[in-house]
């Protein structure tokens, strides 16, 4: 297992997705069998592996990891619970350009504690969280488009 | 000219959404979707080349949030919206907003619109052209004078909300004693005092006729042929056909005049549809509608043009030449044979009309001249706070007798499983001497259900036992 890519399991610290174990397994299974793509499916989670096709002789090739997102969060750790969009728009993660964020990973979070920004038209509304929780990722980047529903951050609840 | 428009979003939902996106889809447009958190499994969700969540189910929070949809179609790069009909179809300020931002709005412009959403101008308007209207108002009717105008204008009379329609707010009054009881009604008191009403005569037993137009920005106006949508039930059509029968040339060409001079004097352009009621040798203006309408498809069996794609063509600037010269010159619009089209709606349980049902098993009709519009699949969901309208199905043959013996056969090859429909309804329509003859009017099928539910025995025959409402088990018809 190259180097590198054990430091990149490295930043798959979220609770829900695979761990950085079980992706380097697969990506063993992968070279072992000399295999291009690799789809492990289970209840509520799925992960891709992909080879790029150009390059399959070279032992450095480009390994792609794609997890697919589960319908509901339910169906991931049942201990995480989800912060959706109430709105279309562009998602903020700081009151504007430059400041701090909102709030970051592993950080906690109180009930009606501002978690983002939702621009609609140049109309700009908070989120807000509604219970105790610590966040365990943010689920899209700033500046990015969401819609109705769509989940922004996941965290822990705290009781 | 060819129609620039790279990218449509679509605001609407169900079987319009999928017929707009079909047209796009043929001519090389990408297609948007919105949907509500109801809908997410919707085909015309799927259908489409995007999609955006747009709201919760309810439709003020969804398919009529004009920020959030204007939102996506900003961020999703699209350079036109078609609205469809119902929802935003005819709100004038969506169509300046998208004007605002600099999005095409595939319909009239927000002054046209605002013209026809304004029923006691429209009539003004009619005036004006020398078009017949029914007796009315001279202006806002109150709790007060409402006794006095109703005498002025003679009963029965109609009191109707000055804008906004769909037959919602209208409450009807046969006689004094009638219009005595409406007024001392709390909820029309209120209605009375809250909103601007008028007053108007209405006919007890008239056809419903009217003509599809085609209108470009320079204002050249072509009649698409007539309908006749006589069949209705609670206000609302059920069975529409096209050309309408025992309509003379002369009322044709009358009607025709009234509806061109009507959009020219409305400033209406691109495709809409201008209503009358026909009284024996006698016609009256009804009200314009600014936008593609269920039973357009009536006039696509008959004619052949995709009146969607012209609609499209027309909020886009081309002009009436261009379409005329590419779909059938000279013969334009070139109808011929016959069609006819019911409208199977869901009939929720009373009490579970903001639940949701599943279609169990599906069949759907095929064959020789029919076309079945549907946004059902087996086993999709049907959210029963939206338009309970399921499938159209529209039979064309070369005469009206023939069309209506292939519609009679289409409504027998269909089952919709685990969903309660008007199905019985609409084959004892289809099935009746007058409908046969092509004697009825808008009364027509409310009296058939009245008579019927006097004679249990035909009762009985309207629910036909294996025909359960609401079962997932086709009928097992006995054969010999």
């Amino acid at each position: 297992m190259p180097e590198r890519l054990r430091n990149l399991m490295g930043l798959f610290k979220r609770k829900n997705g695979f761990s950085a174990e079980e992706i380097i397994t697969m990506v063993n299974a992968m070279n072992e069998n000399k295999l291009t793509e690799i789809t492990l499916q289970e209840r509520g989670r799925t992960l891709t592996i992909k080879r790029s096709q150009d390059s399959n002789n070279n032992n450095d090739s480009t390994i792609t990891v794609s997890e697919k997102t589960p319908d509901t969060v339910d169906q991931r750790d049942k201990t995480l619970k989800a912060i959706t969009s109430p709105a279309v728009g562009i998602f903020h993660l700081s009151p504007n350009a430059g400041s701090a964020h909102f709030v970051s990973e592993g950080q906690v979070i109180e009930p009606g504690q501002v978690v983002g920004m939702i621009e609609t038209l140049k109309v700009m509304s908070e989120v807000k969280s509604d219970s105790h929780g610590r966040v365990a990722s943010i689920e899209v980047k700033n500046g990015d488009m969401v819609e109705f529903g769509q989940t922004l951050l996941l965290y822990e609840v705290i009781d | 000219m060819v129609t620039n428009f790279e990218r449509i979003l679509i605001a609407n939902r169900g079987e319009i959404a999928l017929r707009v996106a079909r047209t796009c889809k043929e001519q090389g447009i990408e297609t948007v979707a919105i949907y509500s958190e109801a809908d997410h499994d919707s085909l015309h969700v799927k259908q489409a080349d995007k999609a955006c969540c747009v709201g919760a189910g309810i439709s003020r929070d969804s398919y009529m949030n004009i920020p959030n949809i204007i939102c996506a179609a900003l961020h999703m790069e699209c350079d036109a919206i078609h609205p469809g009909y119902g929802f935003l179809a005819e709100d004038s300020r969506f169509a300046e907003i998208c004007e605002a931002h600099e999005i095409k709005f595939i319909g009239p412009s927000p002054l046209a619109l605002k013209h026809a959403g304004d029923k006691f101008l429209m009539r003004h308007v009619a005036t004006g052209c020398n078009v017949p209207v029914l007796p009315a108002s001279d202006g806002r009717v109150t709790v007060d004078n409402a006794n006095l105008t109703a005498r002025k204008i003679g009963y029965p009379v109609v009191l109707k909300p000055r804008s906004g329609g769909g037959g919602l707010g209208i409450r009807h009054a046969m006689d004094e004693h009638a219009l005595r009881d409406l007024l001392i009604d709390s909820g029309v008191r209120h209605s009375l005092n809250k909103e601007d009403y008028f007053m108007e005569h209405f006919l007890g037993r008239p056809r419903h006729i009217e003509v599809q137009m085609l209108v470009d920005s320079n204002k050249n106006f072509q009649a698409v042929g007539l309908r006749d949508c006589s069949i209705q039930r609670r206000k609302q059509k059920v069975i529409e056909e096209s050309p309408p029968v025992r309509i003379s040339k002369d009322i044709e060409d009358k009607l025709i005049e009234s509806a061109r001079c009507i959009c020219k004097s409305s400033d209406f352009t691109t495709a809409g549809t201008a209503e009358f009621l026909v009284d024996g040798d006698k016609f009256y203006f009804l009200e314009l509608n600014p936008r593609i309408q269920v039973e357009h498809t009536v006039t696509e069996m008959l004619t052949g043009i995709d009146l969607v794609w012209e609609q499209i063509r027309l909020a886009g600037g081309d002009s009436l030449e261009n379409i005329i010269s590419e779909c059938n010159g000279e013969n334009f619009p070139g109808q011929s044979g016959h069609s006819i089209q019911a409208r199977i709606y869901a009939e929720p349980p009373i009490g579970l009309s903001t639940s949701t049902e599943r279609v169990g098993k599906l069949r759907l009709p095929g064959g020789p001249g029919v076309r079945v519009d549907t946004h059902l699949y087996p086993g999709c969901s049907v959210p029963y706070i939206y338009d309970p309208l399921l499938v159209k199905v529209i039979a064309w043959a070369s005469t009206r007798k023939e069309a209506l013996k292939r519609l009679r056969r289409a409504l027998d090859e269909i089952f919709i499983g685990r969903i309660k429909t008007n199905l019985p309804f609409l084959k004892r329509i289809l099935g009746c001497d007058c409908f046969g003859k092509g004697e009825y009017h808008t009364r027509h099928a409310e009296e058939i259900i009245e008579a019927d539910q006097l004679n249990e025995e035909a009762e009985s025959k309207l629910f036909i036992p294996g025909n359960d409402p609401g079962t997932d088990m086709e009928p097992v018809i006995a054969k010999q």
